[in-house]
């Protein structure tokens, strides 16, 4: 009977025109993501197309996509009997519950699996087309194809079964949507949010795709592995695999048991309530005549509103989703109180932002649910015939729907703010403040959840049936929008109701952005009006359900009070439209993605040629910023000092203010001769030629107004409290810059533009971060309103209060970087005053009211750097160190940065951190040694613009500020901070786009300008001793510091490392610097017998070696590590050092027990060998006799005896490990 | 008075479920009798306003009812041939439910109306209970108590009777009885009994068209001597039905009846046979038939 109802349910299925539909989609849709550019799934874009790594991300989008028919068809194989009555007849022949259940799922699980079968074959095909490019699709490897396929396999059949049962147990089509909606969202929620707090691990579990345990076994793999390779499955990914197989059994297992429970097939049907033997009445028959008044009307929408709201509110998909919301809400809320993988303060604007979006999708998805079961709901249970004749208005049927959506879509959204309630107590936060979640959340999202509900009933109204209703819905509420921003011509009059949120801050809550949103919510909200009106004048009522009639009517029906209504929301919406559009497209300058592309393309092609241009350099500013706070406005008027410091007289030069409002420039004895306005670009000619050595001032006013409307990228610079305008707002720089040049290769391509353009030679030597501007002399008069203070870069030299305003002047007592911040705020001043060898530094920290929770750990960690730095590699020349606590607007994960003498610490990252275990290292004292350590390596030395540049800015302030951290925080370990390096650099680089630079050829490369620089720079420093390396640097900063003519190179800092070195280290200096290479060790195995009176007998294999590897991390060379160390380990009692260790971490009471249970590792022998990839097998007898618990050789190590875990037999890395540095090697 | 002129319907397949209908229905009890298909459904559906004809004309007195749909609908009852009911909604509910629809604001009248329903389709005992719950002829009833809510001037029931026992039945045509001299009740139904019992007029509908309407007596009374009856071997029965005009075939005591159309005695040991409306019918699908040929 098996393969009977099989059979049957495989044909029944394959004649299922949806499912038919769906696989014609879905492959048009894979064989799109290989053949078609921009539909490419890029993990990675060095990624080639027909690996492992590209393959499976692949087939996971395959399955999660298949998931939606086969809850149709799994869910509808077992209800489709119970709904239809048929199962009566089933049951009434020979077929056993075991053959009717399995058979059923068999059956519809088999068109699944073939079409995920024809997906492989589709794959196959695709691959071997001969026009594809021969860089994204080299060598087509089988199984390479075939392993991810069968690792998602697994996925698509312990689904099926989880589906199967899911629709047995739910018998509701849409309460298994939901679940299904639900399983879903919980696995991207689990795969991109419980990735901190201790939770990584949980993944493996967690993951019932299987695709997290995975990719965390891939992770650290380089371009080649993962282009060459298979996939590594770990064991995690194999107890993974059976955990969610076994999940997947025991639903099947489920689902037979419920069909033999009260409601199955094979249980005990429900008896209808009978009347019973009822005496007969004749009760009096009363007749009213029907009035249809006002109050009439009113009862009506009355009853339509209860009954709706009941239906909705009382159904299980109801509350399955509000259990499923209050689980994604939590997850979001949790996430509140974290800054990367720092622990912050929850405050409610945080909070707010965690909600906004997850709540918008929620309104978006859910609002087409309710639509859908109230819209089609009278007609499903076919009472629609009954409820039609009666003197019902349309507006009666619409009005109660639409309130009722908007009901249950904001219903999510207060249960998303109350679970972050919760989720704010829990970790501590002590306000709960409602007033600004009813401000910031839940009023912009209440005109979201009329909009989208008011779409959704429209959809659902105009359409034949629900499906067409759920297409015409996602195609205007996100499709319109997704395809926009796909085919490059995205715009914010098409993204439906999708408006960001505001910009928050603790400064000034939405400060004036909600005014910028504003134009946005009315003119989708007049939308949604005629949303409402089109559901009224289209509603569908009797039997007639098409569209066509319908239409047909409408003529005639406009002909009334709805119609007129319909046409003055009409033109409002045009009128906002025409507005938004204007601010958009004239005022704003706003481009298409595409636009922009092509823009940017002609830029790069237009003004390369000008790069080449030696003009005069910036020696000089005089700024005077006007800030006012109320109008949202500040201005510059500025004096720029041009010194022609080359060899010979400059007859031109560039004026650039591509990135300001510039409103005058003028200049003496010179001219603008030329504008190129689409890219703020001036040629201007000086009529007397600038002479080698003269300077000449050029004079400009320039303008911040941040009052824009519906602006995608509102300026967040000028605010009423807070704020923050860079130089590069305000003053015009003189050479062409690169910012707005496309860096995508694929972009370029396709744009025409070279791979790469080389700088031109008259740019090498300028500053690499502000090229065209030498060390400058600044003075900075800022004003702004009373009651804010305004802060500049150097020395406060004199303050006056005037007509309610504050004018400060600076000065820096030395030159510095034609970068740096202007701010204004209503800060508070911290102030500490610390001797130097130099002098008196002011240590200064502006911070707003009430943000104190940090101060002693900034102003410790600000003092004890200063220190350190100072006493280690030079005196600090600027006076004074200012912290400034700076608003969140603009800045995206950032947690400071440093200006000369000035640091803006972001209010998110530095202001609400929250330090958990005082006298350990944490991410505040971290970063603020590191901006600190810049004040050295960036605002005294500068690069120019060659490769390697970022070596000597990020790579030495992360290095030394270790060094700083160690003084600072007694028990930091260096080990930690490497460890943390080294993740940057690992889990990064196989995502390189060409591949691998060295970190002497960098250029913009973070995870090599924070992972691997440093880790290179504190190798050589253990390697030449900290004193002689200090030192090194100490006389690279005597001889390049505000260097004027020559800027500092990589190559000029290794030089400098080298003459500290010893020769026979020079190699491994290049080796950091100038290739890739990785140390490697590995223990074969190891065996130690004890014998007491001859010695342990000890048998060790080992292998220790080198690997140069290319940009892709291919293996190119193998070398062998010489005399590298092997050492062995006893366990003994613990010394008085350890256990005073331990006594200080724990809480011990009973020291007796202690020191009788403590033991620890002491080495009980050590000798090194040469040795090479292969593993060489060593065998000896120790004199004494002794337990060898422990081996060691680098970085890897096992752990012998009969069941001891394996810990780390390999280890691999970027740098030499301790052991393998030469002076670490037994002589 | 309803009035129905030249309606046609054709459905988006391409069926013609009605064509260039004509008919009067005046107030009182009016029988609307017509084989499965005949496009009965379809005529109840367009009168009460829940598709609109593609061509033709109904009026109600004084309301044209495809123009003005909302003003029938305060005066009709519908009891449609199927129906459904929300889940987890009792009759008392439910029924309170439509009475609002149907614009009765004043809870006092709308409590009079429901409880007197209840106990005249004899629900009142399980008015709490869920009518999802309810068995088929409960289920039946309560349709029947929605449709009477108020005071409807036309009623339109489609096999209203289907699933009644003979006690519910004949308490339910009383009770439309005792509504026709209000009302115009348009009475859909295979079971010719009912109309015979309370319809004074009467159609009869074949092929989406009216074959045959009128006084239901004179109707009746028009095939007199024309109804003959005749006891004959099973085998034999072909060869009848060829020669003769053959309306039914019955089994009587297990032997079979043959009943045949014949304006003259056909002899051949044929009786006359006392017609009913029954046989009525009959005669007038069999016409219908031999036209359409």
């Amino acid at each position: 009977m098996f393969w009977t109802v099989a059979r049957f349910e495989v044909w029944y299925q394959l004649r299922n025109v949806y499912l038919l539909a769906w696989a014609f989609l879905s492959f048009a849709v894979t064989a799109g993501i290989f053949l078609f550019e921009p539909m490419r799934i890029d993990p990675g874009g060095s990624l080639i197309a027909t690996s492992a790594s590209y393959f499976l991300p692949t087939f996971l989008a395959i399955v999660i996509g298949l998931m939606i028919p086969m809850t149709a068809i799994l869910g509808g194989a077992v209800v489709r009997d119970l709904q239809l009555g048929s199962g009566e007849l089933l049951k009434a022949t020979l077929l056993t519950r075991t053959g009717y259940v399995f058979g059923r799922f068999f059956g519809a699980f088999l068109p699944v699996a073939l079409i995920y079968s024809l997906h492989i074959l589709l794959i196959w095909l695709v691959c071997q087309s001969p026009g594809l490019p021969a860089d994204k699709y080299p060598d087509f490897k089988l199984a390479a194809l075939l392993q991810p396929a069968a690792i998602m396999a697994t996925t698509l059949l312990s689904a099926a079964c989880m589906l199967f049962a899911v629709g047995t147990l739910a018998r509701s089509a849409l309460v298994s949507y939901i679940i299904v909606a639900l399983l879903i969202g919980a696995w991207v929620f689990t795969l991109t949010k419980v990735e901190f707090g201790g939770y990584e691990e949980m993944r493996h579990v967690l993951d019932w795709t299987g695709f997290a345990s995975v990719y965390i076994a891939n992770e650290t793999h380089s371009i080649h592995e993962r282009n060459t390779e298979l996939l590594t499955l770990s064991q995690d990914f194999y107890r993974n695999r059976t955990l969610w197989l076994s999940v997947g059994g025991f639903s099947l297992f489920g689902a037979w048991l419920l069909q033999g429970t009260r409601g199955g097939l094979w249980g005990n049907r429900r008896v209808d309530a009978d009347a019973g033997q009822l005496s007969p009445e004749t009760g009096r028959l009363k007749r009213y005549q029907t009035n249809m008044d006002l109050a009439a009307v009113r009862t009506q929408i009355w009853a339509r509103l209860t009954l709706d709201l009941k239906r909705i509110v009382i159904s299980p998909a109801f509350g399955l989703l509000i259990a499923g919301s209050i689980y994604l809400f939590w997850t979001f809320a949790n996430n509140t109180g974290s800054f990367g993988d720092r622990g912050i303060e929850p405050v409610t604007r945080l909070l707010v932002k965690e909600l906004y979006n997850p709540s918008l999708l929620f309104i978006v998805l859910t609002a087409s649910i309710f639509a859908s079961e109230l819209v089609w709901g009278d007609t499903d249970r076919r009472i629609h015939e009954l409820i039609d004749v009666t003197p019902s208005g349309t507006w009666v049927y619409v009005l109660p729907k639409l309130a009722v959506i908007c009901f249950a879509t904001m219903t999510f959204v207060l249960v998303g703010s109350a679970v972050g309630l919760v989720a704010q107590a829990a970790k501590g936060y002590p306000l709960f403040e409602v007033g600004k979640i009813a401000l910031w959340l839940w009023l912009p999202l209440a005109l979201s959840v009329f909009q989208f509900s008011a779409l959704a009933l429209f959809c659902h109204c105009v359409t034949p049936n629900k499906i067409w209703g759920w297409v015409l819905y996602f195609m205007l509420a996100i499709g319109v929008s997704l395809v926009a921003d796909l085919m490059g011509f995205g715009h914010v009059l098409l993204d439906y109701g999708l408006i960001e949120s505001v910009p928050l801050s603790d400064f000034n809550g939405q400060a004036h952005f909600w005014r910028n949103a504003a134009w946005l919510q009315l003119h989708w909200t007049l939308i949604a009006c005629m949303s409402v009106l089109g559901a009224v004048l289209m509603w569908r009522r009797g039997v007639e359900q098409r569209f066509k009639p319908r239409l047909a009517a409408l003529p005639m029906v406009l002909r009334s009070a709805n119609g007129i209504a319909l046409a003055i929301f009409f033109v409002a919406s045009s009128a906002s439209g025409g507005w938004i559009f204007y601010h958009t497209n004239v005022v704003n300058s706003f481009a298409t993605d595409h636009e922009y592309k092509k823009w940017a393309a002609q830029l790069e092609r237009d003004l390369a040629p000008l790069e080449a241009w030696s003009g005069p350099t910036i020696v000089a500013v005089k700024l005077e910023v006007d800030i006012r706070p109320k109008a949202v406005t500040a201005t510059a008027n500025g004096i720029l000092t041009l010194e022609n410091r080359t060899n010979r007289p400059l007859t031109q030069f560039i004026l650039n203010h591509s990135s300001i409002a510039l409103e005058t420039a003028s200049m003496p004895d010179a001219r603008r001769k030329e504008v190129i306005k689409d890219y703020g670009i001036s040629i201007w000619t000086f009529t007397k030629p600038l002479a080698p050595g003269e300077k000449r001032d050029l004079t400009f006013k320039s303008a911040l107004d941040g009052n824009t409307v519906a602006d995608n990228d509102p300026l967040t610079a000028v605010v009423s409290n807070g704020s923050f305008i860079e130089s590069t707002q305000l003053v015009p720089s003189i050479r062409i810059d690169r910012d707005s040049w496309l860096t995508d290769l694929n972009e370029r391509k396709k744009e025409g533009l070279p791979e790469k353009r080389p700088l031109p030679q008259a740019m090498l030597g300028e500053n690499y971060y502000t090229p065209g501007s030498g060390w400058l002399d600044a003075d900075i008069t800022v004003s702004t309103d009373i009651g804010q203070i305004p802060v500049a870069p150097g020395v406060l030299v004199r303050e006056t209060i005037k007509n309610g305003r504050v004018t400060r002047q600076f000065r820096s007592p030395v030159k510095i970087n034609n970068l740096f911040a202007i701010q204004s705020a209503n800060y508070v001043v911290k102030r500490e005053r610390i001797q130097l060898d130099n002098g008196p530094v002011e240590l200064e920290i502006y911070h707003l009211p009430g943000f104190t929770r940090n101060l002693t750990t900034i102003m410790t960690a600000m003092r004890t750097s200063l220190q350190t730095f100072s006493k280690l590699y030079g005196p600090y020349p600027f006076g004074v160190l200012r912290i400034v606590q700076t608003p969140s607007y603009g800045a995206v994960d950032i947690a400071a940065q440093a200006y000369a003498g000035t640091v803006p610490f972001y209010e998110d990252g530095g202001w609400l951190q929250i330090i958990e275990a005082d006298g350990y290292e944490n991410d505040l004292a971290e970063t603020t040694a590191h901006e600190v350590a810049h004040m050295w390596w960036g605002h005294q030395i500068a690069p120019p613009m060659r490769p390697g540049a970022l070596v000597l800015t990020e790579g030495l302030a992360e290095m030394t500020s270790w060094v700083a951290l160690k003084e600072l925080v007694s028990n930091s370990s260096y080990g930690t901070l490497m460890g943390q390096a080294l993740r940057t650099y690992e889990f990064e680089r196989g995502k390189e786009k060409v591949g691998e630079p060295t970190l002497a050829t960098m250029e913009g490369e973070e995870y090599l300008a924070y992972g691997k620089a440093p880790l290179a720079l504190f190798t050589i420093r253990e390697e030449i001793g900290s004193n002689l390396f200090d030192a090194a640097l100490r006389s690279f900063l005597i001889r390049y510091a505000f260097a004027e003519n020559t800027l500092p190179t990589v190559e000029d800092l290794l030089g400098t490392l080298k003459q500290a070195a010893k020769p026979e280290l020079h190699p491994l200096i290049d080796q950091l610097f100038n290739e890739r290479v990785t140390w490697n060790s590995e223990i074969g195995h190891l065996e130690a017998n004890q014998q007491k009176e001859s010695g342990s007998h000890v048998e060790i294999s080992a292998a220790a070696w080198t690997e140069s590897l290319s940009e892709i991390g291919e293996v190119v060379k193998n070398a062998a590590i010489g005399r590298a160390p092997i050492r062995l380990y006893d366990s003994v009692p613990c010394d008085e050092e350890k256990l005073d260790e331990i006594r200080r971490i724990n809480d011990v009471s009973d020291d007796e027990a202690l020191k009788n249970n403590c033991y620890m590792s002491a080495e009980a022998a050590a000798f090194s060998a040469d040795l090479t990839r292969t593993l060489r097998y060593f065998q000896f007898t120790l004199p004494e006799a002794k337990w060898v618990g422990r081996a060691r050789v680098g970085d890897a190590e096992m752990f012998g005896g009969k069941g001891a875990e394996n810990s780390r037999r390999q280890a691999s890395a970027p740098f030499p490990p301790h052991d393998f540095l030469p002076s670490q090697k037994p002589k | 008075m309803l009035t129905i002129t030249d309606l046609s319907h054709i459905y988006p397949n391409g069926v013609k479920a009605i064509s260039n209908l004509s008919l009067t229905i005046p107030k009182g009890m009016f029988g609307l009798l017509g084989p499965n298909g005949a496009g009965k459904s379809t005529l109840m559906r367009s009168i009460a306003t829940l598709q609109t004809p593609t061509e033709g004309a109904i009026q109600f007195g004084e309301i044209d009812v495809i123009k003005h749909p909302a003003q029938l609908r305060a005066q009709l009852g519908y009891l449609p041939q199927e129906f459904g009911v929300y889940p987890r909604v009792s009759a008392l509910h439910l029924l309170d439910h439509f009475a609002r629809l149907k614009g009765f604001s004043k809870p006092q009248e709308r409590k009079e109306m429901i409880e007197g329903l209840l106990n005249q389709v004899n629900l009142w005992a399980v008015r709490k209970k869920a009518v999802a719950s309810f068995s088929g002829g409960m289920r039946q009833r309560f349709g029947i108590a929605q449709a009477l809510l108020g005071n409807p001037k036309l009623l339109i029931v489609d096999e209203p009777t289907a699933g009644l026992d003979p006690e519910e039945r004949a308490r339910f045509l009383n009770l439309l009885a005792s509504l026709s001299d209000e009302a115009a009740i348009i009475l859909s139904t295979h079971i010719v009994e009912d109309v015979s019992d309370l319809c004074p007029n009467m159609a009869i509908m074949a092929g989406g068209r009216i074959v045959l309407q009128g006084d239901t007596s004179e109707l009746v009374r028009r095939l007199d001597g024309q109804v003959w009856r005749k006891v004959v071997s099973r085998g034999e029965v072909g060869a009848y039905q060829s020669h003769y005009r053959v309306i039914a075939t019955r089994l009587f005591a297990g032997e079979t009846v043959l009943h045949v159309l014949s304006e003259t005695d056909p002899a051949d040991g044929f009786s006359p046979l006392q017609q009913g409306l029954e046989e009525l019918y009959m005669a007038s699908i069999l016409q219908d038939r031999e036209l359409e040929k």
